[in-house]
């Protein structure tokens, strides 16, 4: 049996990184953006006083995934498969999770292939929970390309996927609750993969599919009631919502579903506002109810914040604004 | 001529009554002897020869009572017969109720194993009345005997059962002193100083439930705290986590002193000693540990490493726990060696 060694023989580094962990720890618990700052910078210190410290680099990179700097994280995850780790499968697994949250459709394919190699290395330790959470991590993955593949015609495929492989999952290895980690980001992948399908042109069966979304969404937050990301997607369903009412020429029942998602994306806001997605929908949110002065403060405080809504986005919204025309804009 | 011949046969005639008269009767007395006799009787008599028949078949009451009419009878060679063979059924009866009466002593002094063998010894015998007395007794002494039985067979359990208990002690111990050996042992360290007591042991233990604290898997987020077991897992056991071996173990019902030799020849693998000396304030103070590596059943040996920290008298705490990292860091590098 090799002896136990610990990850690091600096101890002032092994001091701020135990900090760290406890502030990323409760960032997890709470969802609150400033533990999420305190603890990337213990991490940080961390690697400055120990640049052998893979573990606190690790860490690093998962917090910068969490601050929406996907490409600072893949950096670090791949420098780190370079050299080698013992904890291979987790990296792969946080290197797909950065990839996804890049919203391309080179990092989508990227992230597939992460997760299978993932897949195949937590099947050689015989780590069934890391097999479990690459599948999970596969549904939300399969969530997110039936929402932004650019090939728009491919997107169904994606949304059966996500819903084939979360229902096969919650019926089958995470049917008891003891695995909640796969369990949630599978009720939130289903949730994005059932939202979509409601959204579909072509859908005829558009509220069963959004109650089902809204189910598991609410069932994700039952198991994790601080996840802004979750929020987010409650957000985004109850706009789609108000979208489509509004379509229908309904529209208070359409100014209820856009009252629903500010609530949404401003309780996510209280947690985070590091991450310019939330800024970004609440000023659309706001442009689409004619509240314009709302709707350019929200554009500037997201302007500031870093993220992955797309520069042409950013664009349409202020012609919005400027024009006082929401009627381009796009949900 | 005749007259020896004559005196011949009378020789053997009186010779053959003796022997008759002498041996034990019943089984002893063969058939064709009995019925020589018989054809040396003159007389005949009915009762007589039905007991002479029980009498060869064993059946020895049915033969009394039938030696015991002819006994009745008027000729005198016929009752004198008679006489005898009352004797001689009486004392076969007899013989063979000897095996009962031995087992039935043996029961009365309690000694139930060699009541039984007497009873089993007696179904073998010819007399169906001391077969069914035998049976019969044998019934009442398996009755009596089945809870003994029992007990008797709890006690071996409870025997086979102490013996392994004793075994598994013995294997835990040999568990625990391969666990003992393993851990890191931190020895108390010494305070000097004003309001110094009792904080370098605080800030040792604060900073290894902090290190110990991180296998605590999150139930937040997915994966992100996996690899926290693998630091959790770097950090070995120390010898105050360990229970002490008993001090005495039972084996097969000899009390064996292991554990307490234990206690005292197996020593942890990395000893930690220290101190922590404060001077009257405001000046600074300073904090040391010593890490050595032991041999098996002695002190000395092994690499040693030495942790020295300032210890600053406005940042007291702060500096404590940075020396109780650094004791850590030392203490298990030592260790891995």
């Amino acid at each position: 049996m090799p002896s136990k060694v610990l990850p690091t023989r600096n101890p002032d580094a092994l001091r701020t990184f135990i900090s760290g962990s406890e502030q990323f720890r409760a960032y997890l618990i709470s969802g609150k953006a400033d533990l999420l700052n305190d603890a990337g910078r213990n991490f940080t210190d961390a690697t400055t006083l120990d640049p052998n410290f893979k573990l606190a680099r690790f860490y690093r990179s998962v917090v910068q995934t969490e601050m929406r700097k996907a490409d600072s994280a893949i950096q670090g995850l791949s420098e780190l498969l370079a050299e080698g780790v013992e904890f291979r499968a987790e990296v792969l697994i946080h290197l797909a999770y950065a990839h996804i949250k890049r919203y391309t459709d080179d990092d989508f394919f990227t992230a597939e292939r992460f997760l299978k190699e993932a897949r195949e290395q937590a099947a050689a330790r015989r780590g069934t929970d890391l097999m479990l959470l690459t599948d999970a991590l596969s549904v939300f993955l399969y969530s997110v390309m039936a929402g932004y593949l650019s090939r728009t015609e491919e997107r169904p495929k994606y949304i059966d996927r996500a819903v084939e492989l979360g229902e096969e999952l919650l019926n089958g290895p995470l049917k008891s609750n003891s695995q909640v980690e796969a369990r949630f980001e599978v009720l939130n992948g289903l949730g994005i993969a059932h939202m979509r399908k409601g959204n579909l042109p072509e859908q005829c069966d558009r509220d069963t599919e959004w109650c089902t979304a809204e189910r598991y969404f609410h069932e994700a937050l039952e198991i994790r009631p601080s996840s802004v990301r979750v929020m987010q997607n409650q957000g985004l369903l109850k706009g789609m919502a108000g979208l489509r009412a509004r379509s229908e020429t309904k529209e208070n029942e359409a100014s209820e579903y856009f009252s629903r998602a500010k609530a949404w994306f401003l309780r996510s806001l209280d947690l985070n506002p590091n991450d310019q997605y939330p800024h970004y929908r609440l000023s659309q949110l706001f442009a689409l109810t004619g509240d314009w002065e709302s709707a350019k403060k929200y554009f500037a405080s997201g302007r500031v914040q870093i993220g992955a809504v797309k520069p042409r986005q950013w664009q349409a919204l202020e012609e919005a604004i400027s024009n006082l025309n929401a009627s381009g804009l796009r949900w | 001529m005749n007259m020896l011949t004559l005196l011949i046969a009378m020789g053997f005639f009186f010779v053959s009554q003796l022997q008759s008269q002498t041996k034990n009767p019943g089984t002893d007395v063969p058939a064709n002897e009995t019925k020589n006799q018989n054809e040396r009787q003159p007389f005949r008599s009915a009762n007589l020869d039905l007991a002479r028949t029980y009498e060869q078949l064993k059946k020895w009451s049915d033969a009394e009572k039938y030696f015991q009419e002819a006994a009745k009878e008027k000729e005198e060679a016929v009752w004198r017969e008679a006489l005898l063979g009352i004797q001689r059924v009486r004392a076969a009866a007899d013989a063979e109720l000897q095996e009962l009466s031995g087992a039935q002593y043996y029961k009365s002094a309690d000694l139930s194993d060699k009541a039984e063998e007497q009873y089993v010894a007696a179904l073998k015998s010819n007399s169906e009345a001391v077969r069914k007395s035998a049976q019969r007794a044998l019934r009442e002494l398996e009755s009596a005997l089945w809870f003994q039985r029992r007990f008797d067979s709890f006690l071996q359990l409870v025997k086979y059962l102490a013996a392994l208990l004793g075994a598994t002690s013995l294997l835990l111990l040999i568990i625990a002193s391969v666990r003992i050996r393993r851990s890191i042992e931190l020895v108390r360290m010494a305070e000097v100083g004003e309001k110094t007591s009792g904080k370098v042991q605080f800030w040792l233990a604060y900073v290894r439930s902090r290190i110990r604290s991180l296998s605590a898997v999150p139930t937040a987020q997915i994966s992100s705290l996996i690899s926290a077991p693998i630091l959790y897992s770097a950090l070995p056991v120390f010898r105050d986590e360990l229970p002490e071996p008993e001090g005495e173990i039972d084996v097969a019902g000899t009390k064996l002193p292991l554990g307490s030799l234990i206690s005292l020849y197996v020593r942890p693998r990395t000893k930690v000693t220290g101190g922590l000396a404060v001077p009257i304030s405001p000046a600074d103070g300073s904090a040391f540990a010593l890490v050595s590596r032991r041999r098996l059943f002695k002190d000395g040996g092994g690499a040693s490493e030495f942790v020295h920290r300032p210890i600053r008298a406005a940042h007291q705490d702060e500096d404590l726990e940075a020396f109780a990292y650094d004791v850590y860091v030392k203490a298990v590098e030592a260790h891995a060696q």
